[in-house]
């Protein structure tokens, strides 16, 4: 399942795009585009598969062996019940993009910087979810990310300006906004080491609309990626940070605070 | 001395120099202890005093250092 957005809805959709690619441009940041995955092995050094199982989303393809594929082609020629009769399925070494800026630390890999490094990009995202609630659950959603790669203090310095300006935002355009700490969504959290950790050394920091639900967030990484993919600043491991923007529930909320109409939508 | 045992213990994960670990030195914060290894020093404070540890009741900040973990678990 899932809703295309389009008139209004789309216009709206790139016009928040455009505000926050903006401010990322302030910071001087360069933009990426990057393809829907990226390789497991990547997903692997981050522990991802332990921590998020139950979010993560495979492209697959079938075993190219031709008594294989026709097999399949066979078995799938009317779907009664929607659901593909899948053959022998090729090894699956990508996992489609589950948070958008994984893709910088993947890329960046072995990176040695002498001044802090801004990047952008919008990716879309896949996560698992257990039900579908258009523009608020959905399997695959939007995100802008701002991402800094620097020093510690570099990285809390561009947070704490990014949370600052956002925050202005929400204040001026009147959204009921509450900035909240908050951990990732382990899988098992009663048994996930690094939810105990986040839970005593909060990192992550959401703003939540009207007391349920995170339309973007503030993360400072420490130097997690850094250590991950040898990302390095001035000899030591870089730290990270981003501030992400999940689109489709920017949309929802401006949408739900000013209606449809363009004319209406306090934006710039 | 039981916060020398813990101070050993910290330079043993092998992310911190004895020389550049005093006891206001953030643990979490520097990552010289990293998330995975937060069960384990639960369980070696569990061994040190003597007595089990709530993780459920643990609240953020309560290993941010030395001293702050000697004042919340090893104050007998």
């Amino acid at each position: 399942m899932y809703t295309p957005l389009h008139g209004g809805m789309l216009e709206l959709y790139r016009r928040l795009d455009a505000l926050f690619a903006g401010w990322a441009g302030e910071c001087g940041a360069e933009e990426y585009l990057f393809p829907a995955y990226l390789p497991a092995q990547a997903l692997a050094r981050l522990n991802y598969f332990e921590s998020f199982p139950h979010l993560a989303t495979f492209p697959v393809a079938l075993d190219s062996d031709p008594s294989n594929l026709r097999q399949f082609a066979a078995g799938n020629a009317s779907l009664e019940d929607g659901t593909l009769r899948l053959a022998r399925l090729a090894p699956a070494r990508e996992v489609l993009t589950p948070a958008a800026c994984y893709h910088f630390y993947h890329t960046l890999q072995g990176l040695r910087a002498s001044a802090p490094l801004h990047l952008t990009t919008r990716a879309t995202c896949f996560r698992r979810e257990a039900h579908y609630v258009p523009m608020e659950r959905q399997w695959s959603f939007s995100m802008r990310e701002i991402v800094c790669i620097g020093t510690a203090a570099e990285v809390k310095d561009f947070l704490e300006r990014m949370q600052r300006k956002a925050a202005a935002f929400l204040e001026r355009i009147k959204l009921p906004v509450r900035w909240q700490a908050a951990t990732d969504p382990f899988f098992d959290p009663s048994r996930s080491a690094r939810y105990l950790a986040q839970r005593l050394d909060p990192v992550k920091t959401e703003m939540v609309l009207n007391g349920r639900l995170a339309i973007g967030s503030v993360n400072f990484h420490r130097s997690y990626f850094g250590e991950a993919f040898d990302l390095q600043r001035d000899g030591a491991p870089a730290s990270s940070g981003c501030i992400a923007f999940g689109l489709e529930r920017w949309v929802q909320a401006v949408c739900s605070a000013y209606g449809a109409q363009p004319g209406d939508w306090p934006l710039p | 001395m039981i916060r020398q045992q813990l101070r050993d213990w910290i330079v043993a994960q092998g992310r911190v120099a004895r020389g550049d670990l005093e006891d206001d030195t953030p643990l979490l914060e520097d990552r010289l202890i990293t998330s995975l290894q937060v069960v384990e020093l639960i369980l070696f404070l569990e061994a040190l005093r003597g007595r089990p540890i709530d993780a459920t009741r643990l609240v953020p900040g309560c290993f941010r250092d030395i001293d702050t973990i000697a004042r919340n678990f090893l104050e007998l």
